[in-house]
C-alpha cells in the first residue's frame, strides 16, 4: 500500500547527488500536497496493481461503499471540532433502523418512516448534548452510555430479531433508486457533505463550532451560547447517523438490532485521518472526505486483491498510525 | 552576635545569579544568602523574580552565577539533586495527588518497600508518615485521602513531604495564600519548630504583615534585581514597601482629563461565594477607575462577575441607572459591558483562528453583520480592517492566525474585538501585561481617547505605575473586599501598597 514511497525510498538523502534532488523534490511536493497527494498515491498504486480497480463498476461500488461512512463522518466532524467525541453513532444504526423498519412494517407511508428515523437519530444526539452540557458528563462517557443504551433499546424492542421492511415499500428506493445512473445513496451523501460544508464554512453556527473547540472559555466570554452550540453538534451527528442508518436498512430491506457495530471507530478514524484535531477547533470537512476516501480506497483495493477481511483490519490500523505520523511530519516540514 | 575568630559561613550563598528568558532578563546578578536555622523572607511585587530565584536554586539552568552550600560550590541540575543536597521546595501550587492517602503523598517517589520486593511496605509507610506528621502537629489519620483534607492540612502534608528528604533548607512559595488566619498561625508554629531544629526556611510572600512576624531577615527583589537585605528587627513596613516599589513614576501614561458625567455603571453588594464580599462601586462616563490589589485579591473576579463571566451569588448591577440582569457573558454584552480578560491566550483569543475571525468573534456583533445565520466575510473584513487601522495592529494579512502576532498586537486584537460592540462600560483586566513599551503606550492612549468619548472604564492591574498613571480614582482590593478608595491626587505607590498588603494607610503615614 505504500508503493508510492518506493522510488523515494531508494534515494540516499545523505549524498547531495541527483538522487538527493529528486528526494528533496519529492519530499517537498508531498509536504505541500498533503493528504490529497497521499490519496492520489494510493489510488495510482491500486490502479497499477489491479486492472479491476479503475473501472466504472468498481468506482461506483467504491462510492457506494463510501457514502454511509461519509455521512456518519460528516456528523462526527462537527462533534470532534467542538472538542468532543460521539461513540453513540453506531447504535443509532440499530435504534433508528429498528424503529423505521417497524413503522414501515405496520404500514406507515415512507415519509413517516423517514421522519421517525431522523427524529430518533436527533433524539439520541440531543440526549448526548443534554448530558454533556447540563449534566457536565464528559462526552466520552455520555456517548458511551448512549451507545450502550440505544443498542439495548433496539434489542429489547426487536427481541433480538431483524425486522423486515415490506418489499413493496417505496422507502427502499432510498437504497436502490438511481438518478441519471447515479445510485441515490451517493447523492444523499453528497448532499450531506455539501450541507456540512456550507454550515461549517459559511454560517455563524459553523464559526461557533470552531470557536467552542478552539478555546471554550474565550468562546463563552465572547457571548457564544456554548451549550447550545455543543448540543446542536451532537444533534447533527445523531441526525446524520440516522440518515446513514436508513440507507443501510433500505439496502438490506431490514432493520437489524446488530447494525453498525464499529461504525463509530471508522468514522472517528476517517475524521482524524482528514486532519481534524481530536482536541477540537481545527479541521475541515474536505479533510474528512479525503479521510473517508483513503479508507474506502484501501478497503476496496484489498477486497479486489483478495486479502482476507481479518487481515484488512491490521492494514487499516497501520494506515491510521502512518497517516497521523505523516500529517505531523508534513506540518513540521512545511513550517520549516 | 559575638565576634569569633572563625568566619561564620552562611549555610547557603547564591552569588551573581543571572537568568534570562526570551525577551526579558528575569534575574540580574542577584546575591542571596541564608544562615543556618534562619527564616529568611523573600519579598517583591509580582514578577520581581522571587519564584525564578528559587527555581534556579532547585535546578533551573541559569546564565551566570554560582551556588555555594556550606561554603562549597555545588552544581544543582534538577530538584532531585537539590533535595539530595538538602534543599526542599514546597511549591506554590499544590503538587500533590488528591486521590492518594496522606502517607502516600508524603512519601511519593520514595515509598518504602520490603527487601527484595517491589511491593510497597504499607505498615512502614504508615508508621513513618505518622511519626513525621506528628512532628508537625497534624492530628489526622495518615491513611485518609488527601483530597478530603482542608487546604491548610494539605499544606502541612506538602511540608511533611519536603521534610522526608531531611532538608537543611525548606523553600515555601506563598504558603499562606490559601489559608485562613487561624491556619496561618498553625503554619507559623510549624515554621518556628523547624527553626528550632536548625532547619532554615526561605519564606516567599508579599503579605508584609506575616513577613514581619515570622522572618529574621528580609530580602527585597525588584524587576529581577537584589535591592537589599535587612534584619526584620531593624526595619519597618514602610522601608520595605519603598524598596519594593522604588521606581519612579514613568511618564508613559498619558491620561487626559475628561469631562466626568453621569454614573454609567453601578454595582451594589456584589458577592461571589468565597471570592468576593459585598463590593460596591460606581463608574461615571469618561472616568477611568483603577483597581489595585495583589494576586488573588479578587480584582479579576470582580470584573468577571460584573460582566457575567462568573456567576454572582448576590448583588445588583446598574447600567445607565437601570438595573440589568447579568447571568452570562451574552447578557453583559447586551447591556453594553465589555471585558478584556486577564489572559489573552487562554481567555481572550482563538489563537488558531485568523485576525478577522477573532475581531468579529463577539456573537451578537457577528450575527448582525450577516443575514439568515450566514456569515458575511466581506463585511467582517471591512470592519476588521477598520479596527486594525484604528488600533495600529501590525500584521501581514487579516487571514493570518492571531497566534502568529506579537503579544502587543494580540492584545490590541482583543481590544478591537471588544470595541466592535461599542460598549458603554469597558472592563480591562491587566490590559498591558507582558507587552512591549510601544504597544503599552498605544493602549494607554486609546484608553484616554475612549474615556474622552464618554465610555466608563474600569482597569484592574498589578502594575502600580500603570494604575497611578491612568486612573482618575483608585479602588484597592484585598481578600475579596474593597479595602480603600484613593483619589488620583492623593495616590502614591506606598499608600496603595500599604492598603494592598493589609496594613492600613495610617500605618505607613505614622
Amino acid at each position: 500500500m505504500l508503493q508510492g514511497e518506493g522510488p523515494i525510498g531508494v534515494a540516499d538523502p545523505a549524498t547531495p547527488s541527483r538522487n538527493w534532488h529528486i528526494w528533496h523534490w519529492a519530499k517537498s511536493s508531498i509536504a505541500r500536497g498533503g493528504l490529497p497527494f497521499l490519496v492520489a498515491i494510493v489510488f495510482a498504486a491500486m490502479t497499477l496493481i489491479t486492472p479491476r480497480f479503475l473501472t466504472v463498476d468498481n468506482m461506483l461500488g467504491l462510492a457506494l461503499e463510501m457514502c454511509i461512512l461519509l455521512i456518519v463522518a460528516c456528523g462526527m466532524t462537527f462533534v470532534i471540532l467542538t472538542g468532543g467525541i460521539d461513540l453513540s453513532v453506531s447504535s443509532v444504526f440499530a435504534f433508528s433502523g429498528i424503529l423505521v423498519a417497524d413503522v414501515l412494517r405496520r404500514g406507515a407511508p415512507p415519509l413517516v418512516g423517514l421522519v421517525v428515523g431522523l427524529l430518533s437519530g436527533a433524539l439520541v444526539g440531543w440526549t448526548n448534548g443534554f448530558l454533556i452540557t447540563k449534566g457536565a458528563v464528559p462526552p466520552f462517557i455520555s456517548t458511551l452510555a448512549l451507545m450502550t443504551a440505544a443498542r439495548g433499546v433496539a434489542l429489547v424492542y426487536s427481541k433480538g430479531y431483524p425486522i423486515g421492511i415490506p418489499i413493496e415499500s417505496r422507502f427502499l428506493l432510498l437504497g436502490s433508486a438511481k438518478i441519471f445512473g447515479i445510485p441515490f445513496p451517493i447523492i444523499v451523501a453528497l448532499v450531506v457533505f455539501l450541507i456540512s460544508y456550507v454550515i461549517l464554512s459559511k454560517t455563524h453556527f459553523g464559526r461557533d463550532v470552531y470557536a467552542v473547540g478552539g478555546n471554550l472559555e474565550a468562546a463563552r466570554l465572547s457571548g457564544i451560547r456554548i451549550h447550545t452550540v455543543i448540543t446542536w453538534a451532537y444533534v447533527l451527528s445523531g441526525l446524520f447517523a440516522s440518515v446513514g442508518a436508513m440507507i443501510y436498512a433500505a439496502r438490506l430491506y431490514t432493520g437489524l438490532p446488530s447494525a453498525g457495530r464499529g461504525a463509530e471507530l471508522n468514522a472517528i478514524a476517517a475524521v482524524v485521518l482528514g486532519g481534524t484535531s481530536l482536541s477540537g477547533g481545527e479541521g475541515t470537512i474536505a479533510g474528512t472526505l479525503l479521510g473517508v476516501l483513503l479508507m474506502a480506497t484501501l478497503t476496496n483495493g484489498m477486497v479486489l486483491l483478495g486479502i482476507s477481511a481479518d487481515f484488512q483490519y491490521i492494514v487499516q490500523g497501520a494506515v491510521i498510525v502512518f497517516a497521523i505520523q505523516f500529517d505531523r511530519w508534513r506540518k513540521k516540514y512545511r513550517d520549516v | 552576635m559575638p565576634d569569633t575568630a572563625v568566619a561564620v559561613q552562611p549555610l547557603l550563598q547564591m552569588r551573581g545569579i543571572t537568568k534570562r528568558f526570551p525577551g526579558c532578563t528575569a534575574l540580574k546578578r542577584v546575591d542571596f544568602s541564608v544562615e543556618k536555622g534562619e527564616v529568611h523572607a523573600l519579598v517583591g511585587e509580582n514578577g520581581a523574580g522571587k519564584s525564578t530565584l528559587m527555581k534556579v536554586l532547585t535546578g533551573m539552568p541559569r546564565e551566570e552565577g554560582e551556588i555555594l552550600l556550606e561554603g562549597k560550590s555545588v552544581a544543582i541540575t534538577d530538584c532531585r539533586e537539590a533535595q539530595r543536597l538538602g534543599i526542599s521546595l514546597v511549591p506554590q501550587e499544590m503538587s500533590l495527588a488528591p486521590a492518594l492517602s496522606v502517607a502516600e503523598n508524603v512519601y511519593m517517589g520514595r515509598l518504602p518497600s520490603r527487601r527484595l520486593s517491589c511491593l510497597v511496605d504499607f505498615r512502614a509507610l504508615s508508621e513513618n508518615a505518622k511519626r513525621l506528621t506528628a512532628q508537625l502537629g497534624f492530628g489526622y489519620d495518615v491513611r485518609a485521602k488527601l483530597g478530603d483534607l482542608s487546604l491548610a492540612n494539605q499544606q502541612l502534608v506538602a511540608i511533611a513531604k519536603a521534610l522526608t528528604a531531611n532538608p537543611k533548607i525548606i523553600v515555601m512559595d506563598e504558603p499562606t495564600s490559601a489559608l485562613t488566619q487561624r491556619e496561618v498561625e498553625r503554619l507559623f508554629e510549624v515554621i518556628r519548630s523547624l527553626k528550632a531544629q536548625g532547619i532554615s526556611v526561605i519564606y516567599i510572600s508579599h503579605v508584609l504583615e506575616e513577613v514581619f512576624r515570622i522572618a529574621d531577615r528580609i530580602t527585597v527583589l525588584r524587576d529581577g534585581e537584589h535591592i537589599g537585605t535587612v534584619k526584620t528587627t531593624e526595619s519597618n513596613k514602610l522601608e520595605i514597601i519603598q524598596m519594593m516599589v522604588g521606581r519612579k513614576l514613568e511618564t508613559l501614561f498619558p491620561k487626559v482629563a475628561a469631562d466626568v458625567g453621569e454614573p454609567v455603571l453601578e454595582v451594589r453588594n456584589l458577592s461571589v461565594k468565597g471570592r468576593l464580599h459585598d463590593v460596591n462601586l460606581a463608574v461615571r462616563r469618561g472616568e477611568i477607575v483603577g483597581i489595585a490589589g495583589l494576586l488573588g485579591s479578587g480584582r479579576s473576579e470582580l470584573l468577571r462577575a460584573i460582566f457575567g463571566g462568573d456567576l454572582k451569588t448576590s448583588g445588583e448591577v446598574f447600567v445607565d441607572g437601570r438595573k440589568v440582569e447579568v447571568k452570562c457573558p451574552a447578557d453583559g454584552i447586551r447591556h453594553g459591558i465589555s471585558l478584556v480578560p486577564e489572559d489573552r491566550k487562554e481567555q481572550g483569543l482563538h489563537l488558531a483562528m485568523n485576525v478577522r475571525e477573532n475581531i468579529c468573534m463577539v456573537r451578537s456583533f457577528r450575527g448582525k453583520l450577516g443575514r439568515f445565520g450566514f456569515s458575511n466575510v466581506a463585511r467582517e473584513e471591512t470592519v476588521s480592517r477598520r479596527y486594525v487601522e484604528r488600533l495600529g495592529i501590525r500584521l501581514a494579512s487579516l487571514k493570518q492566525p492571531v497566534g502568529s502576532l506579537s503579544g502587543g498586537n494580540q492584545q490590541k486584537a482583543v481590544l478591537g474585538k471588544w470595541l466592535t460592540v461599542q460598549p458603554k462600560v469597558l472592563l480591562l483586566d491587566e490590559p498591558t501585561r507582558g507587552i512591549d513599551v510601544g504597544a503599552k503606550a498605544a493602549i494607554h492612549a486609546l484608553m484616554s481617547e475612549l474615556a474622552g468619548q464618554g465610555m466608563g472604564i474600569v482597569m484592574a492591574s498589578s502594575e502600580l505605575p500603570e494604575i497611578l498613571g491612568m486612573s482618575d480614582r483608585i479602588l484597592v482590593m484585598s481578600k475579596g473586599r474593597l479595602v480603600g478608595e484613593v483619589a488620583r491626587a492623593e495616590a502614591t505607590q506606598e499608600r496603595l501598597m500599604a492598603l494592598m498588603t493589609g496594613g492600613g494607610a495610617d500605618d505607613v503615614a505614622g
